[in-house]
């Protein structure tokens, strides 16, 4: 069995708002082995951020609460990390890329002191002096394709323009490298061009090194071509996960069903049915499947009671009553679940 | 990204029951959230009460005027003399309640004149945006703001016959300035949206685009300054009071009682200290109340 | 960047233009012959009449004016109806107790504002916040008149700690005048228990007209922070493991700044008409004290001169203000404000 990175195990998070609890996560399981490339896919708001976030501990703890779960990360688990530990995480075992380009760069202090700082502080270049930390912040900015890297690092966040912004956190990040990088839906103010050539870097960063990444996406699109393995994530919930080709070749939840529909084919065929509806309301959500209010297929135990997870074929997992009849033992560990609630 | 889908989830309530009452929950909703706007609430009713009724509410009405008593005179506060009484034998008690009624008379007074005055200015100069008119208006705003207010008001004043009137006259004259220039800031960007680009469009009339079209869209931060601002003229008014200017003695006032009540110190300190809780209290209920007020038209969630 | 400074002091002096022609006007239309006021009702009408020709009051209102500027541009204000001097003179002796005063009260708003702000927003939600929330309340009901009577007769009579009336106690002579401020010139003449004794008498009034701005600006700076603590560059700098004290004195505390040091600058204007009343209650001998007077007794003269020196010194404040925020946030650097 190949060594995990990260490993999240019966995860639920929780965001503290004035109408009560918001149940954003609710109890994933989910691991990263050591230089594989696995996708998070999901519409937005369904709780991909929150947990990449909190798997590096930035979400401020008087906002969210955790009730139950772990994340290990090479065998320690950072939900009970202290300070140091938990510096050491951020500066030597993961970062990650903000989905919010526009909100990512500190607005009052040049991309050059923002980046010099990230460098320095790694301690990943312990002896630099502080030119070569400033030529390693320069070639940061060429890598991604930016001409006149001393123009930039002069420049403050405001001057520049969103899709060279979000180049910037893409820069700031792979600047000092990390064993996990995870990328939170990096291109969507890129151009398809420029996509292309980061989508092509971040493969060959992590190939090459040994490295792993986390591609957070709502584009089936991008999954297919960049990651091994992928999850579908839907209201806090991760409702399938396997292969990328055996996801392609077998979607098997009915929300998977009706995302591979939503992609706009080359062929033609007009545009899709789509999925009816919103993602859930999290302080109170749907008692069974939180899928169940917009599902075609849902039926009454449905409205009830938790799906299993059951793995239909080798390490392709659904959680979906569908599939719940195949063995005895799942409806077990159904009733296993049921008891954190 | 909770914060999102709290915003819908509020957004839709709101479009499920658009009924007048239940807007008026959630405003009566958002203002409770914060314990100190009911208890400002409850300081300003109670001020408002204090000085409609300040002469059935007082022990000694007689005392507010020319009254001397030198048998009861200087004495600390006791049960007949709740806060004692000061060198001639009056009721400080009395006189504070009736502080009141001056102070909160002044705060209106001045509001119901610079609040329209200024909106009015700050309308015109905002939909005339970037013309003559707006030059001329703001400048003579800006011309108004150049020196603080309490300077120029203790000079109208004091140029001026000292009395009540006089002191409401300055401070009026300062305050029309601040209502310029913030409703100037919401309408300049407003009298740029298309809704009313539309209203040109259809032929609505100057007055009416100022007045139903921009107007509505100012009125919560007016509100809101309005409700902050009552606390400010009262102890701008207090300071006036203070030198000598404004209500003139035997009337009380809050500045001149602190001021007479300031020679008597520290043996007589119940001459300086409760005027000061009056001026505290009014104050403190005004700005909370503003907060409030502010809490209310906020279109956040959280 | 010296384009923008341009364009403010030209604004400035427009402005301060309108400031004379708005204190004229008021000083001018007082009721009652201002001959009268000056001279007294006993003055002789030869008397009256010089005064008068003096004054430019034979002549229509905007020609007055003009004189009156003329003048004043050329550093003539007249001569004060209450010390008989040239007003410039008055002001030239007064002056620097005042700056000194303000500067000295500026430097506590500073320090106080940023130690408060900074130690809320560290222990937000604790006892600290609150304690320093409860300061704030206090702050904003009571005036910097009353906090000054209260100190005056606490730390000056009750327990008597400090020094409370004047600039310095009688038995020190003033140090050699350089700049006009007692502490800098204590130090500078090497007179340092002058220098004390001058700073200790500065301590209670600077502090009176410094606690209210003090409390209620630490209040913004405190939530300017907790606000700028929630957004995507806190969390993606806390990402990249920089050190806790770095995030919070550079990179959460400079983008917070700007409200702070924006409400600072109006604060001092606040603290410019509060000084009025505050160097009135310690008999403090600067030229708010000297305004004051000037307006009790209807010196028209000192008064015009007062209000405008307030009026200058208020604009280069905000000029100061400006230039720091726009130090502060790049953003604020093109087109002005």
């Amino acid at each position: 069995m190949a060594e995990k990175v990260l490993n999240i195990q019966d995860l639920s998070i929780w965001y503290k708002t004035y109408r009560g609890m918001s149940k954003v996560v609710d109890h994933i399981d989910m691991f990263v082995n050591k230089g594989e490339k696995v996708g998070l896919v999901g519409e937005s708001g369904c709780g991909k951020t929150t947990t990449m976030k909190t798997i590096l501990r930035v979400i401020d703890k008087d906002i969210i609460h955790v009730p139950n779960g772990t994340v290990e990360f090479n065998g320690k688990n950072v939900l009970k990390m202290n300070k140091d530990e938990l510096l050491e995480l951020r500066r030597k075992g993961a970062s990650m890329i903000s989905q919010s380009p526009m909100s990512a760069l500190n607005p009052v202090f040049t991309i050059g002191e923002q980046l010099f700082d990230i460098i320095k502080f790694s301690g990943q270049y312990p002896k630099a002096t502080k030119a070569e930390m400033i030529e390693v912040a320069k070639q940061a900015i060429t890598s991604v394709m930016l001409s006149d890297p001393d123009r930039i690092m002069d420049s403050y966040p405001h001057q520049l323009s969103g899709g060279m912004r979000q180049r910037i956190c893409i820069a700031s990040s792979l600047v000092t490298p990390r064993d996990l990088l995870i990328a939170d839906e990096p291109c969507t103010a890129l151009d398809v061009t420029i996509q292309d050539q980061i989508h092509r870097m971040l493969r060959e960063l992590v190939e090459e090194k040994g490295r792993s990444l986390i591609m957070i996406t709502h584009s089936l699109g991008v999954a297919r071509e960049l990651v091994d393995r992928i999850y579908i994530m839907y209201g806090g919930n991760i409702v399938e996960s396997c292969r990328t080709q055996d996801l392609f070749d077998n979607p098997s939840h009915p929300y998977t069903v009706g995302l591979m529909e939503c992609v706009p084919r080359l062929s033609g065929g007009g545009l899709s049915a789509g999925i009816y509806g919103y993602v859930p309301d999290y302080v109170n959500p749907p008692e069974g499947c939180r899928f169940c209010p917009r599902c075609k297929d849902a039926k009454e135990i449905c409205k009830k009671k938790r799906p299993p997870k059951v793995e239909i074929s080798p390490e392709h997992f659904v959680s979906c009553f569908k599939y719940a009849g195949a063995s005895a033992s799942q409806s077990e560990e159904e009733g296993g679940a049921e008891k954190h609630e | 990204m909770s914060g999102d889908v709290n915003m819908t989830a509020a957004k839709k309530k709101g479009l499920l029951s658009p009924s007048a009452k239940e807007n008026l929950r959630i405003y009566w909703y958002k203002f409770t959230r914060n314990r100190l706007s009911v208890f400002g609430l409850i300081l300003v009713c109670l001020s408002l009460l204090f000085a409609i009724f300040a002469k059935q509410i007082v022990p000694y009405p007689e005392h507010i005027g020319t009254f001397v008593d030198y048998a009861n005179a200087s004495q600390a506060p006791s049960g007949s003399y709740w806060f004692g009484t000061d060198q001639m034998g009056r009721d400080v008690f009395s006189r504070v309640i009736y502080c009141f009624r001056g102070a909160l008379l002044m705060s209106v007074v001045v509001l119901a004149i610079a609040v329209p005055v200024g909106t009015l200015l700050g309308l015109i100069a905002g939909y005339y945006h970037g013309t003559k008119i707006d030059t001329v208006i703001m400048r003579i705003t800006d011309v108004f703001l150049s020196v603080p207010a309490l300077i120029l008001a203790l000079c109208i004043a004091s140029i001026l016959k000292p009395n009540m009137m006089n002191s409401m006259l300055a401070v009026t004259i300062m305050w029309w300035p601040w209502y310029t220039r913030l409703v100037y800031g919401q309408a300049s960007s407003i009298s740029g949206e298309y809704f009313v680009k539309n209203a040109e469009l259809v032929g609505a009339s100057k007055m009416h685009i100022m007045l139903k079209e921009i107007l509505p869209n100012c009125l919560s931060p007016i509100f809101t300054k309005m409700a902050l601002d009552v606390g400010w003229v009262i102890l701008m008014g207090a300071s006036l009071s203070f030198v000598g200017l404004g209500e003139q003695p035997p009337t009380p006032a809050f500045g001149q009682m602190i001021s007479d009540g300031a020679s008597y110190m520290p043996d007589m300190w119940w001459m300086t200290i409760f005027p000061a809780v009056g001026v505290a209290f009014m104050i403190l209920g005004f700005n909370f109340l503003g907060d409030g007020i502010r809490d209310m038209f906020d279109k956040g969630g959280h | 960047m010296g384009k923008f400074i341009g364009k403010r002091l030209l604004l400035g002096i427009l402005v301060l233009l309108g400031t004379s022609i708005l204190i004229f006007t008021i000083a001018r239309i007082v009721p009652g012959d201002v001959a009268t006021i000056a001279l007294g009702s006993r003055a002789t009408d030869a008397a009256k009449e010089a005064l008068r020709e003096e004054l430019y009051l034979n002549d229509a209102l905007p020609v007055q004016y003009l004189k009156w500027l003329g003048d004043v541009l050329h550093g003539n204000f007249g001569n004060s109806f209450i010390t008989k001097r040239p007003v410039m003179m008055d002001v030239k002796q007064f002056l620097p107790a005042t700056v000194e005063l303000a500067l000295v009260a500026g430097v506590f708003m500073f320090i106080g504002t940023f130690g408060l702000g900074i130690l809320a927003a560290k222990h937000k939600n604790t006892w600290v916040d609150g304690l320093i929330r409860i300061l704030s309340y206090i702050g904003i009901a009571i005036p910097a008149f009353v906090v000054g009577i209260l100190l005056l007769l606490l730390l000056g009579y009750a327990f008597p700690v400090l020094p409370v009336l004047g600039r310095l106690s009688s038995d020190l002579t003033p140090p050699t005048a350089i700049t006009g401020l007692y502490i800098l010139d204590g130090l500078l003449t090497g007179n340092f228990h002058v220098a004390w004794d001058a700073f200790l008498h500065l301590l209670l009034p600077a502090f009176a007209l410094a606690l209210g701005p003090i409390v209620q600006d630490a209040r913004v700076l405190r939530s300017s922070m907790v606000d700028n603590s929630g957004r995507e560059y806190m969390a993606v700098s806390t990402g990249y493991g920089l050190p806790p004290g770095l995030l919070t004195r550079k990179y959460l505390l400079k983008p917070s700044a700007t409200s702070a040091v924006t409400m600072m600058g109006m604060d001092f204007s606040a603290l410019l008409g509060q000084a009025f009343l505050v160097e009135k209650i310690f008999n403090w001998p600067g030229i708010s004290r000297y305004g004051i007077n000037a307006m009790l007794n209807k010196d028209l003269n000192a008064i015009c001169a007062v209000v405008l020196i307030i009026g200058l010194t208020y604009f280069l404040v905000n000029l100061v203000v400006d230039l720091i925020i726009a130090g502060l946030d790049p953003r604020m650097r093109i087109g002005g404000k």
